[in-house]
């Protein structure tokens, strides 16, 4: 696991920690309380209880994240999409009707410097 | 300061009197809790549960019985117990502190509801549609179920009231 990846493991563990405590005390505590830990199939039973909340906050977060990077791409991709759509309606337009204020083409392109001319 | 603690107090008992009345009852004693989820998994499956003396609510159809374990009232406890925790720093008074527990209340007995209705449906999906795993029974997959559909459902309520919280919060500091 990468730093980053486990970055948001503890960040979601942080965020998620008094429903885990809350959880843990009822199904754990008040049972041990109760004089529930000599018995093997209680002890299997906390094994388990222990294990599957951490477990289910990782693949939580393991499924947010990808979903995250994904809805990225998809966004990165729409904006390239809508530019390049963008730039092929302009140029087919004459250029009369691409600067309207001028009758010719603005003498300054993008990327040009007007103080060094 | 003292209401703090009081209120912590107070729902130490609850929660106490709660596990207590759980331990003591029989399913049809826990009606208040069975009968809404049965019935509110009867609207989620399409089933009709009927109440069985001494037993809980029996799905004919399904051959599906939410009995005594199956109330959520650990749940129920588990949830009061931390919105109550979470929500100590609006108490100031008594009248806070007891719209504090009798919101906590409220909220955890409706989130018990719905959440235990969401693993029972689940749980009859689960039962009508087996799968094999080598390494788990279905008595691990329905344990693994309940486990993650019951801490989803606390982590759920906890950000919803989170949130209720932090725009009350803000609508009484807007100028």
């Amino acid at each position: 696991m990468n730093r980053a990846a486990w970055t948001t493991v503890v960040h979601a563990v942080r965020r998620t920690r008094l429903p885990l405590v809350s959880y843990y005390t009822v199904t754990l505590a008040v049972p041990l309380a109760n004089g529930a830990a000599p018995s093997d199939a209680f002890r299997e039973h906390a094994l388990v209880v222990l294990a599957v909340p951490p477990v289910a906050i990782m693949l939580a977060c393991a499924v947010h994240t990808t979903a995250r990077i994904l809805a990225s791409t998809y966004r990165a991709a729409g904006a390239h999409a809508r530019r390049s759509v963008g730039a092929a309606r302009l140029n087919r337009l004459p250029l009369r009707q691409r600067w309207p204020s001028e009758s010719r083409a603005p003498s300054v392109r993008v990327g040009d410097n007007p103080h060094r001319r | 300061m003292k209401a703090k603690r009081w209120v912590l107090v107070a729902a130490a008992l609850i929660a106490w009197g709660m596990k207590r009345h759980y331990a003591d009852a029989r399913a049809d004693d826990l009606g208040w809790i069975l009968s809404p989820t049965a019935r509110l998994v009867g609207v989620m499956t399409d089933t009709t549960f009927e109440q069985q003396r001494g037993e809980g609510y029996f799905s004919r159809d399904r051959l599906f019985l939410i009995e005594k374990s199956c109330a959520g009232i650990n749940f129920m406890v588990a949830a009061f117990g931390m919105l109550v925790f979470g929500l100590r720093h609006r108490v100031g008074s008594g009248i806070s502190a007891a719209r504090v527990l009798g919101v906590s209340l409220a909220a955890s007995y409706s989130a018990a509801v719905l959440v235990n209705a969401v693993r029972i449906a689940v749980a009859m999906w689960l039962a009508a549609h087996p799968f094999e795993l080598s390494a788990f029974s279905a008595a691990d997959v329905h344990r693994f179920e309940g486990i993650t559909v019951y801490f989803g459902g606390l982590v759920l309520l906890y950000e919803l009231v989170q949130r209720l919280d932090r725009n009350a919060v803000a609508v009484r500091h807007r100028p």
